[in-house]
């Protein structure tokens, strides 16, 4: 009876680790597919490896030829100027030769020169950005706007000023002037229709450009550009 | 052969199935690791995105692609919403209301020399408008 315990255990024991063994002995019959490489072959691998990855650079360059970046300037001197983009400060390299400067101008753009941009002016500028740093093909000067959604607060008659809270809930005092282009939704047509102040009322939506403060970054009151109301009416027709 | 040694073999066959057939049941039906990926902002941060409730559809800008430089005075904007929303697009030289008649909209707009920043609004079933901001610099060679 012993002899039938030991001799079970045994076969049981056996058949469990065949597949162990089964992955690691080769096949009869079949030839082997992993040859040993010749040392021929390594170094074609390594080539074209090689191949790939200047490709991909130059291509990855080639890409980033046309790419923008935006911020204000920070400071300025022959051979570089640094910008504060999205909260992070970015260094440009600029070439007397190779880097060109222009202004914005309402509806052209005039070339310029670099004494022509100061700390705090608002530029974009077009160029690969490589290890950090962006290598300046052009440099823009514009003026930089800010688009605000949300709705109307307060009318004030006194002053000709609206209070809004936007999207992000943050508060907002927008003075109405006279060049202050203010459109409204006609909600039966959806077309738009120009609008004087006495129109403007609490509940609306609204959507409004305004010019961004450069010096004081956190003012919450601005001259609005541009107004376009959606009354509360639509809503609920 | 005698019959001691026929017992073992198919005591050994079954015993050793039995327990081959454990360890695979095991391995292939037990539970997954499940992988959940953590995205990190710039700074490094972790950042963690609300799931979006099935079947709501946000607005989403197919194109054009923000940051695009273009050297022609317009473009096209190209989106998805949800149907019958009121689409409002401005910037600070233009303004373009409508109705999208189905899920997706399209639409020619007018662009300025130089940075021209987009905001692209679909109010679906509220006063709450989804918001999307595009920033397209046009530049040509004046």
């Amino acid at each position: 009876m012993k002899k039938l315990l030991i001799s079970s255990i045994l076969i049981s024991l056996m058949l469990f680790t065949i597949p162990v063994w089964s992955q690691t002995t080769p096949t009869e019959g079949v030839s082997p597919t992993v040859t040993t490489p010749e040392p021929t072959d390594n170094l074609d691998k390594e080539v074209d490896k090689l191949k790939e990855k200047v490709a991909e650079k130059v291509s990855e360059l080639a890409e980033n030829s046309d790419q923008v970046t935006a911020g204000v300037v920070n400071s300025i001197s022959d051979s570089s100027l640094t910008i504060k983009s999205d909260n992070r400060e970015v260094e440009v390299s600029i070439d007397d030769t190779l880097t060109t400067y222009y202004e914005v101008q309402g509806a052209s753009i005039r070339e310029i020169k670099l004494d022509n941009i100061a700390k705090n002016d608002y530029v974009f500028v077009i160029g690969p950005e490589i290890n950090g740093v962006i290598t300046a093909n052009a440099v823009y000067k514009d003026q930089k706007y800010i688009l605000l959604t949300g709705k109307i607060t307060k009318v004030n008659q006194s002053d000709y000023s609206i209070e809004m809270v936007s999207l992000d809930k943050t508060s907002y005092t927008l003075d109405i002037q006279t060049y202050t282009n203010q459109r409204m939704l006609n909600i039966k047509s959806l077309a738009l229709e120009a609008i004087g102040f006495s129109k403007l009322k609490e509940g609306d939506a609204l959507h409004v450009v305004v010019k961004s403060n450069l010096k004081d970054p956190k003012s919450t009151r601005y001259d609005a550009s541009r107004l376009l109301i959606v009354p509360n009416e639509y809503f609920i027709q | 052969m005698n019959k001691e040694t026929v017992i073992a073999i198919v005591l050994g066959i079954a015993l050793g199935a039995g327990i081959g057939g454990y360890v695979l049941f095991r391995t292939g039906g037990g539970d997954e690791t499940k992988i959940i990926p953590v995205a990190s902002d710039n700074d490094g941060k972790k950042v963690v995105k609300t799931a979006i409730p099935q079947g709501q559809q946000l607005l989403e800008i197919t194109a054009p692609k923000n940051k695009t430089v273009v050297s022609k005075n317009e473009i096209t904007i190209s989106g998805k919403a949800q149907k019958n929303s009121l689409i409002v697009i401005q910037s600070p030289v233009g303004s373009e209301v409508f109705k999208n008649e189905k899920d997706s909209f399209s639409m020619e707009f007018s662009l300025a020399r130089g940075e021209n920043v987009i905001s692209v609004n679909a109010y679906a079933d509220s006063s709450t408008p989804q918001e999307v901001i595009l920033t397209i610099y046009f530049i040509d060679s004046e």
